[in-house]
């Protein structure tokens, strides 16, 4: 059956109703906001000057993350996270105003960012299309082009080592 | 000393869930389409990657070098052959000796059938000779030959009577 060419106005429009998920990806990735909104805006672009190759509307969604993936991952051979310093943290930790509870957070958030950071690759990005963009795994299993079962071995792998890593940062401190 | 110790960390799930939070309310949707939208008028007006790519010096060298080997390859393969140089050269002789020759012809027009004959078959072998002194030559150009007998066989199928189509 020939496949039918979507609208590509309409389509674009309704690839605007994911930006939140795209921008919660991107998040996970790069673990900054001010990058991620970034990334939206230059995944959007994509997104737009290649709207013509959409094929089926259906599946505009898979093909959106799937760019945002993509843009993601080249982000990050570009930008190699750096780790917050000793001193960064020191700066938080020394802060009146801060209250025990945000420290917390803050030394949480850190450790968690690093755990992520420190995944492999395919492990950490079928994490952040589940825990960021609240993927189905039937989104990550099109977006991805991997099995059901291999997402979910990732996943389960991944969310393992982030708790060992944890652990271990909790224990460190 | 550190103040870490006694704090418990926060679980995963909702460490995830409140940078979320946080991260969304910092994000304006206005704002984004209205830098989206900007940014797609943008692209509209933008010059095409092609042109962009010219304003490169590295970009205009390697177009400018690329110019100048396809003129010269050009120039290479279309250049007529030296042979084929000398072939026009032998065709103008050879189409002037023609001429001249029925020029002679001409003049012969009321002479006796036996003289016309003489006229005829001594420019034939005039013709002989030349394509004989180029064949035993030591390195012949074929071409060169090719077209002394090419034009020896229009001359020699010359009849006086006939009218001659170049």
């Amino acid at each position: 059956m020939r496949e039918r060419k979507t609208d590509h106005a309409g389509s674009f429009e309704g690839l605007l109703f994911h930006q939140k998920k795209v921008f919660l990806i991107c998040l996970g990735f790069t673990r900054n906001p001010t990058d991620a909104e970034d990334l939206t805006q230059d995944i959007y672009l994509k997104a737009f000057r290649r709207i013509h190759s959409l094929k089926e509307s259906r599946l505009s969604n898979v093909w959106l993350y799937r760019i945002t993936r993509n843009t993601c991952l080249d982000f990050l051979k570009k930008h190699r996270p750096i780790p917050l310093t000793e001193d960064e943290m020191d700066k938080v930790r020394l802060d009146p105003s801060t209250p025990e509870s945000n420290v917390a957070y803050t030394e949480s958030l850190r450790l968690l960012k690093s755990a992520i950071h420190q995944l492999p690759g395919k492990q950490r990005e079928v994490y952040v299309l589940k825990e960021y963009g609240d993927l189905t795994y039937a989104e990550i299993v099109d977006v991805l082009k991997i099995p059901e079962g291999t997402v979910m071995s990732r996943l389960n792998r991944a969310r393992q080592a982030i708790k060992s890593q944890m652990s271990r940062g909790d224990s460190h401190e | 000393m550190n103040e870490f110790k006694d704090i418990k960390m926060v679980g995963t799930d909702d460490l995830i869930r409140r940078e979320k939070e946080e991260a969304l309310e910092g994000f304006d949707e206005q704002r984004f389409r209205f830098t989206l939208d900007r940014e797609i008028k943008n692209l509209a007006v933008q010059p095409t990657r092609f042109f962009v790519l010219l304003k490169k010096p590295v970009v205009i060298f390697a177009l400018t070098f690329l110019l100048a080997f396809l003129t010269w390859a050009a120039f290479r393969v279309l250049r007529p052959d030296p042979a084929d140089q000398n072939y026009l050269v032998f065709k103008t002789v050879l189409a002037q000796a023609y001429d001249l020759h029925k020029e002679n012809m001409d003049g012969y027009s009321s002479a006796p059938e036996a003289q016309v004959e003489s006229a005829e078959s001594e420019f034939q072998w005039a013709l002989k000779r030349v394509l004989f002194s180029i064949q035993i030559e030591k390195d012949p150009l074929d071409s060169e030959v090719q077209v002394f007998q090419d034009v020896l066989r229009r001359s020699l199928a010359f009849s006086p009577t006939e009218e001659i189509s170049y």
